[in-house]
Formats: C-alpha cells, structure tokens, sequence
C-alpha cells in the first residue's frame, strides 16, 4: 500500500506501510496528534516516546547511515538524541518520504530494509566493503520487523537515497553501494523485490548478468579463479551503468524483463581467467571450470581438424578423434614404409652425385665440397647450401645465409651463424665423403685422406655429437 | 647430442623442418656410413629410429610433452636389441594414473597409445599435443618422400 496522498499527516504516517500490526500504534497515533495539535512534544508521555525513541532508534540508525545523502535523515539523527523535538521535524520528512510515490515496499522489502537497518552509520562511506550477512543478527531483524512500517518506510527512502547516489554520483565508490545493495538480496530471497526502477535498464544484459554471476558466486562462496575474477570484475564497473544494475538485477532475477541474448564481452586481461556465465546457466564455480574446459577442448579439435585433412566434412567430436586417430596412424605407417625404402636406397646413397641430384643453383655450392684441394680446415667441410633460393625442398635446408653463392663467403658467414649445426654438416659431409670416397672415388682417394687427417679431430668431436 | 640451435630464421617456410632435416639427414648419412651389414631390417629400424629422433629435435618440438616422451621410447628401443624376444620395459608413470575419465570420448585412449607420452596428460593438452605431433610427423613423412624422389631419380 503506497501513501501516495498525504491526506492527513498523522493518517499517512499510520498508513506508512505497517505490516505487522503493532500495539504501539495506537500510541504513536495518539502522541503525533498530539504533537502536531499542540506543537508542544513535551506532551508526549515517557512510554509514548519510548516507544517512538524505539522507533527512532532503528530508524535513526538509517538516517546516520544516510546522512551524507540528505538533510531529513540527519534530522532523524536529531530526533533520535534529542527524543522530543526532532519528531517535529521529523513529520515533514515523513511528508516528504510520502510524497515519494515510486515507493511499493513489501514484505520482502521490510526484511531488506531491517537488514539495512543493522548497519551503522560507518558503514555507508564503507558500503563499498562487503557486507557480511552473515553477522547480521536474527535478533536485530526481529527487533527491526516489530519497528514494522516506520523503518520500512525510512528504508525506502533509504534505498532510494542509495539510488539516487548511485545514479548521481560517478565516483567509483558509487559501484560498492550496487555490490552491496545487490548482496543484500542474497542473504535473504534470492528476488529482490525492488521493483521501482531509478533509470531504465537499457538492455544492460551484461550488467545484470555480471551481477547475477556475482549473485551466484557469492551465494556459493566459492573461491575459485572465474569467480573472483568476476566478483572483480563487478566491483570495478563503471559507476553509471551500475545504477541500472541495481534495479536491473531485480528483472533479470524476477524474469520480468527478458533481457534478449546474452553477450560476452571481452574481459579485461588480468591476473587469471575471466569466465562469465551465460544466461540460464550455473553460475557455480564448477561448471564455469568446465565450461572454460569445454571451450578449450573445442578450440583444440578445431586447430585438429584444420591439420587433419578431410575433417572439414565431418561434424561431431567422436567421428572427428577417430579420423585423428585414423590420420595419425597412416602418418606413422608412412614413415615405416618410407624409412623401409630408405633402406633400401641407402647403400645406394651416393653423396658425391648429390650435387647432381639437387638443383642446378645448389651445385655450385656443392663444387667446393667436392673439390679436395678447398680449405676444409677452417671450419669443417662446407656444406655450402648458399640457398639464395629458398623453396620448400627439405634439402634446401641449409639454405640460410643469404649471401651469393661464393664458396669462400659462404661458408664463413654460414658457420659464424650456425656454429654449432656447421660443424655438425661439416663432420656430416665429410664422413660421407670419406665414406663416398671410400666406394666410388677410388682415383681422388689419395687426395682426400690428405686433409682428412685434419678432421679426425673434428670427426670425432663431431661423431660424438651425432649420436643420436 | 642436445643441441637445440635454431637455425637464423631467414628461411621463411619452416625452420622447424629445417632442423628436422638436418637432423635427420645426418643421421642417414651416419647409418649409410656405418653400413657394412646392412640388414634390411636393421636398416630399416635405424631409418626409423632416425626419424624419430630427427622428429623428436626439431626446433618446434623440443619443448613439447612428446618430443620427450619419444626420446625416452627411443632410448628403450635402441637399448632393445633386435632378437632380444624378452625386454624389461620400465614405464615411468609421471603423472597420476588415467581413469578414463567420463569426460574424454572412448577413443581418447587409442589417442593416448598413439601419441608419444599422451598417457600422462589430460585429454585438453592431449589434443594439443597430437596437434602438434602430427605436425611434426607430416614434415617428416614429406621429408623423406623428398629424400627418397631425390635418391632414386
């Protein structure tokens, strides 16, 4: 029931959203007549202002907390120590809070609002801290629920007082109060209930999700990674979409408002994964594990399925790990059968017709290899891939530095790149050319061993290295 | 021999193949040298140990979870010798034994026998590492048809 009209001053102070049917209204009724008939608060008798002071004291627990935010509430604050003369002023306050129409406190409401009515007035600059529910006393909310409509109806004002903040106000401890406001839900019915609205939510579907995933995470108290992440992420929002969030919240948690498809932004990189749950889905802390597992594991089939030719047709993971599977053992089976032919062909490996088997380009490279009288000391044999020309043949490997094929040149700048694979080719070369040597070219085997025998050195060094 | 150069990347198409080539050609080139017996079969099995190793070396791979695994298989099979029927296998289990785990498909497991060391893994960096082990073993597999057209022509 909403006091939209202030008819009669004291009537909408009794009409102020009352649920539980208090015996001390009567009193109160009585003692405001009185007051607003006799100016004179000094009528009021002991048990009437006690009964009020009751009143007052939770109330002006809400007044001090929202005392930064308008002047009633500090006079509430008077009220409350002065006990008789601050109800006068209090009466246009209550006049002011009726006039206030976007109000429809509830039951559930009143509940919030005793919980608010538990926090001190230090808590408001410290709104931005979590509240702990949890220490919120039953006792104290009983105690505020006999206060009944009185502190409803401040804690309306209150809360609109919040909204207000929170839609006026840019600084970022402006996004605290949502977080706040938007835990006090949890501990009670998970629907907030507020169902004024201070701004429009404009299609902020990823608030009210951040939100309800910060719901989520809390309720569970969970501490894992996406969590956090997120209950980070919802405490540095900006400020001025977060006083959509507030009232957004309530029509994402009550369905009232279906907010369209979900989106997901991306998140701020930060020190760990951010994981924002969908709508419709769990929040808990597991399932956003394995939903971020699940992704994942997608996003790995697909790099699979772009290297394993002829999966594009197929759909599904179980038929796609078995083409994997099917690909990976032809592969294996390839190499067999190849390393089986290489075997074959192997004796037949003819180093010295090498040249003749690569391109013309590369043969002038090869000249020095073959010529025995080229200083091969320096750094082994050359293996004078000077590749000016860099194809995809797997030969053309050595094809790295960049300089003319000049067998002098070449060679150096090779090795002082590649030192260490050099002197691996170059022991590479000539133990095949010793090797060569030794079986085909009988009549150039007397001018080999000649400069082989500086290698042995190095042959050896070498041969160690190659050991596979 | 654990030397991980990377050759200066002027090559544009793949260094890692280069590597792997390197690798692996002067590993051919050091079977066909110690060659006087050359059993077909025992051939055979060094080309492949070859390949293997060459795979297991290349620049891209040496920091993978298989190119590891592979070493160590090679090892064993190297230290097998042929004609030995009874080898003592010692499985090193790294990481907690698999259950089959309710989230993986059926055939994970025959992924897990395929891909060097993917008994050890999670089924997410499983499919990570048979990426990139197919990879390698497609480079290689075209290597050697490369060697081999080369050779025989």
């Amino acid at each position: 029931m909403n006091c939209g009209e202030p008819s009669e001053l004291p009537h909408c102070f009794l009409n102020l959203n009352w649920d539980q049917s208090i015996d001390q209204n009567s009193q109160l009724d009585s003692a405001l007549t009185s007051i607003v008939s006799s100016n004179a608060p000094n009528l009021l008798s002991q048990s009437e202002i006690s009964s009020q002071s009751h009143y007052v004291g939770t109330s002006g627990t809400i007044g001090t907390s929202n005392g930064s935010l308008t002047s009633p509430p500090s006079e509430l604050n008077l009220s409350m120590g002065g006990g008789r003369s601050g109800l006068m002023p209090m009466l246009p306050n209550l006049v002011s809070m009726n006039h206030l129409d976007q109000f429809q406190p509830d039951h559930g409401f009143t509940e919030r609002a005793a919980r608010l009515s538990c926090f001190d007035g230090r808590n408001y600059p410290g709104f931005g801290t979590q509240f702990d529910l949890a220490s919120i006393k039953d006792k104290r909310l009983e105690a505020a629920l006999l206060g009944g409509g009185q502190v409803t109806q401040l804690l309306d004002k209150a809360q609109l007082g919040i909204s207000n903040a929170v839609n006026g106000r840019e600084d970022s401890s402006v996004s605290d109060p949502v977080s706040g406001s938007g835990q006090i839900g949890l501990a009670g019915p998970s629907d907030n209930g507020v169902r004024k609205r201070k701004a429009p939510a404009k299609g902020k579907g990823k608030e009210t999700q951040k939100i309800t995933e910060d719901k989520g995470s809390d309720t569970k108290r969970c501490k894992s990674v996406e969590s956090n992440g997120t209950q980070e992420e919802a405490i540095k929002p900006k400020p001025e979409p977060n006083g959509s969030v507030s009232t957004g919240t309530a029509e994402n948690s009550n369905g009232a408002k279906s907010k369209g498809k979900d989106t997901k932004l991306p998140e701020p990189p930060k020190d760990y994964i951010h994981v924002r749950a969908r709508r419709g889905e769990a929040t808990d802390s597991h399932s956003l594990a394995e939903r971020v597992r699940r992704e994942k594991i997608s996003q790995r089939m697909k790099l699979l399925q772009d290297l394993v030719p002829g999966c594009n047709k197929v759909v599904g993971k179980a038929v796609m790990l078995d083409e994997i599977i099917n690909y990976v053992q032809s592969l294996q089976r390839q190499v067999e059968f190849l390393s089986m032919k290489l075997a074959t062909v192997n004796p037949q490996l003819d180093f010295n017709n090498l040249p003749s088997l690569l391109p013309k380009d590369m043969q002038q490279a090869c000249a020095p290899l073959l010529n025995p009288s080229f200083p091969l000391d320096t750094s082994g044999s050359a293996l004078p891939f000077s590749g000016s020309q860099q194809q995809g043949n797997p030969l053309h490997f050595v094809s790295s530095s960049p300089s003319p094929v000049d067998p002098h040149n070449t060679i150096h700048p090779f090795f002082n790149a590649v030192p260490d694979a050099t002197s691996q080719l170059g022991a590479f070369w000539h133990d095949d050319l010793q090797n060569v040597v030794q079986m085909d070219m009988r009549p150039n085997h007397e001018e080999i061993p000649v400069s082989s025998q500086s290698f042995s050195g190095a042959m050896q060094q070498a041969h160690m290295k190659m050991e596979l | 021999m654990n030397r991980k150069n990377p050759l200066p990347n002027s090559n544009p198409n793949s260094p890692n193949s280069s590597m792997q080539a390197l690798h692996f050609l002067q590993a051919l080139a050091r079977i066909a040298r110690a060659a006087p017996k050359p059993a077909h079969s025992a051939r055979t099995r060094q080309i492949r140990h070859a390949a293997y190793a060459s795979m297991a070396h290349s620049s891209r791979s040496s920091r993978r979870t298989w190119s590891r695994a592979l070493l160590h298989r090679l090892r064993q099979w190297q230290q097998q010798r042929p004609g030995r029927l009874l080898t003592v296998r010692r499985r090193v289990r790294i990481v907690t034994p698999i259950t089959s785990r309710p989230e993986e498909p059926a055939r994970a497991e025959t992924l897990r026998q395929l891909v060097p060391g993917g008994r050890g893994m999670e089924y997410c960096n499983l499919l990570e590492e048979t990426a990139d082990y197919v990879q390698c073993l497609r480079a290689q597999v075209q290597l050697m048809q490369t060697l081999l057209d080369a050779f025989s022509s």
